[in-house]
């Protein structure tokens, strides 16, 4: 009876021979990417064909992660990598452990690609570059355990600076040369070193790959700690030089840049002690110079100098009193002359006499104008009484006239003073009647 | 005065060099008294000093980090030459 196999038991037995057989392992396939679809968990399971078939291929994170170029379907590559049965599913992919794209005009492309996306990103931007610290105490290196790079780096700070290397050894070419860098990077981050140098010897631009890929420039961009790239070459700079904080055309450079140079350091110590020492001395000197005024001032002869001196201050204030006392003397001395010479007799009698002129003068203007009103005078009253003599009311009661007074002697000049029965006196030329109102009439013109 | 000195013994080299250059400049701004030009003085020797002997000591490490199970380990590394 043939054998009876459950579906696992098959295969299982398939997958045996596939594991062993090993003309599939480790082979080099040139094909196009048919198709690509990625996983959540950062795995690829890209499609490759030719013209007649097709294989589906795995392509796990930690290899995606080591990609150059972003696969895109259409895209000619060349993938190594193994044989993979997958024994639950029964199916047989190609396990990829690196990818390339195929040819030189593809590998440009795929280059261009990152660059263009990394600088989107802003990865190469200047404001992301920070300072190399002036004093490191420990220095970072990320390179090859055996190459000239760590032994140039080594020289160099030994001669500059005394400061501490921790090397994190790392591949950098061929195979797996970017995960190590990647490592090496996060490894030294972790050791709080002050400056990471990232560094290679020369090589040809193929060798510099892992320096280009995107998980080293990622790695460099984002490290806390500065890095200094000592990588390509002028005319090929690295996307890893572009990446990080300062970029050294050689090892040498790059150990040069993260030290200072001792016996520069040095003479700027000498030049800071000779400053303190002059200053110190300009103190010393004016304290010096400060206490010696003291001593002066404190001395026996220079008192006597300060007494003599104070003796002649006084005797200067003494005659400056004196000075002002003269003077206020002679003031009033010449005050009193003016006046005596006042009351000179002779000077007196003209005075007088000009008084009496003075005097003559104004009686003789005085009586003329006095002769000249009284003529006046005489001349007004005579017309006035001439025109006295004609107001006289007795003089008109001569030529039939007569006025009434009432019973208080009041003239009265309407007959609206009057009421009937009203007492009245009426006065003519040569005596007086009295009189009572028998009847008041006033008269109708209205010019009264 | 024993702890300031163990402080200063412990400075890198940046901050005793740092440390110097504020006390030259302060001696320099003038307007000390002796006393305390002179405090400042033996300060700046001190720190001087410290300065010069990290300089002059070449004493330095290099070493070789290695990622083990536990991870991290440090060993002393030599340049094939």
């Amino acid at each position: 009876m043939a054998e009876r196999l459950t579906v696992t038991q098959f295969n299982e037995r398939i997958n045996s021979v596939v594991t062993s057989t090993s003309n599939v392992h480790n082979i080099t396939i040139v094909g196009e990417i048919a198709a690509i679809t990625g996983s959540s968990a950062g795995h690829f399971y890209p499609i490759l064909k030719d013209n007649e078939s097709s294989i589906r291929c795995t392509l796990f994170r930690y290899a995606a992660s080591r990609l150059t170029f972003r696969p895109e379907v259409g895209m000619k590559v060349t993938v190594f990598g193994s044989a993979s049965y997958y024994v639950k599913g029964g199916s047989l992919s190609f396990n990829i452990e690196s990818m390339m794209p195929y040819g030189k005009g593809e590998l440009q492309a795929a280059l261009e690609e990152l660059t263009a996306r990394l600088l989107s990103e802003g990865l190469f931007d200047a404001e992301r570059k920070r300072p190399i610290p002036a004093f490191p105490d420990t220095i970072g290196v990320v390179t090859s355990p055996t190459g000239a790079v760590i032994k140039d780096i080594i020289d160099t700070t030994a001669r500059r600076f005394p400061v501490s290397i921790l090397l994190a050894p790392a591949v950098v070419q061929g195979d797996g040369a970017a995960a190590s860098i990647v490592k090496g990077i996060e490894l030294l981050n972790f050791e709080g070193v002050d400056v990471i140098i990232v560094g290679r010897g020369g090589g040809s631009s193929e060798d510099l790959s892992a320096f280009n890929t995107e998980s080293v420039v990622r790695a460099v961009a984002l490290s806390k700690v500065p890095i200094i790239s000592a990588v390509g070459h002028a005319t090929d700079r690295t996307l890893a030089d572009r990446a990080a904080d300062v970029y050294a055309e050689t090892p040498t450079m790059a150990a040069t840049l993260a030290t200072r140079d001792r016996v520069e350091e040095a003479r700027n110590i000498y030049n800071l002690n000779l400053r303190i020492s002059h200053s110190l001395k300009s103190i010393m000197d004016i304290t010096r110079s400060r206490f010696s005024q003291l001593d002066m001032r404190l001395s026996s002869k220079n008192a006597k100098e300060t007494i003599e001196k104070q003796k002649m201050n006084l005797n200067q204030l003494i005659m400056r009193s004196d000075n002002i006392l003269i003077g206020k003397m002679n003031l009033y001395r010449s005050k009193f002359d003016i006046f005596e010479a006042k009351l000179d007799p002779r000077r007196v009698a003209d005075r007088v006499n000009q008084y009496i002129m003075t005097l003559d003068d104004i009686s003789e203007t005085m009586d003329a104008s006095i002769n000249r009103n009284i003529v006046n005078l005489d001349r007004n009253v005579l017309s006035l009484s001439q025109r006295l003599d004609g107001l006289d009311p007795t003089k008109v009661l001569g030529r039939g006239y007569s006025f009434i007074r009432d019973a208080d002697g009041k003239t009265l000049t309407s007959v609206l003073q009057l009421k009937k029965g009203n007492d009245v006196e009426i006065r003519m030329r040569d005596g007086i009647a009295l009189a009572s109102v028998k009847d008041v009439k006033k008269n109708d013109r209205k010019k009264d | 005065m024993t702890e300031k000195k163990t402080k200063t013994e412990e400075m890198t080299f940046e901050e005793s060099l740092r440390a110097l250059e504020e006390l030259v400049k302060e001696l320099e701004t003038g307007g000390l008294d002796l006393d305390k030009s002179l405090e400042i003085y033996q300060k700046a020797i001190v720190l001087r000093d410290r300065c010069k002997k990290i300089l002059e000591e070449s004493e330095r490490k290099v070493q070789k980090l290695m990622e083990t199970a536990n991870g991290t380990e440090k060993s002393e590394f030599n340049v094939s030459r």
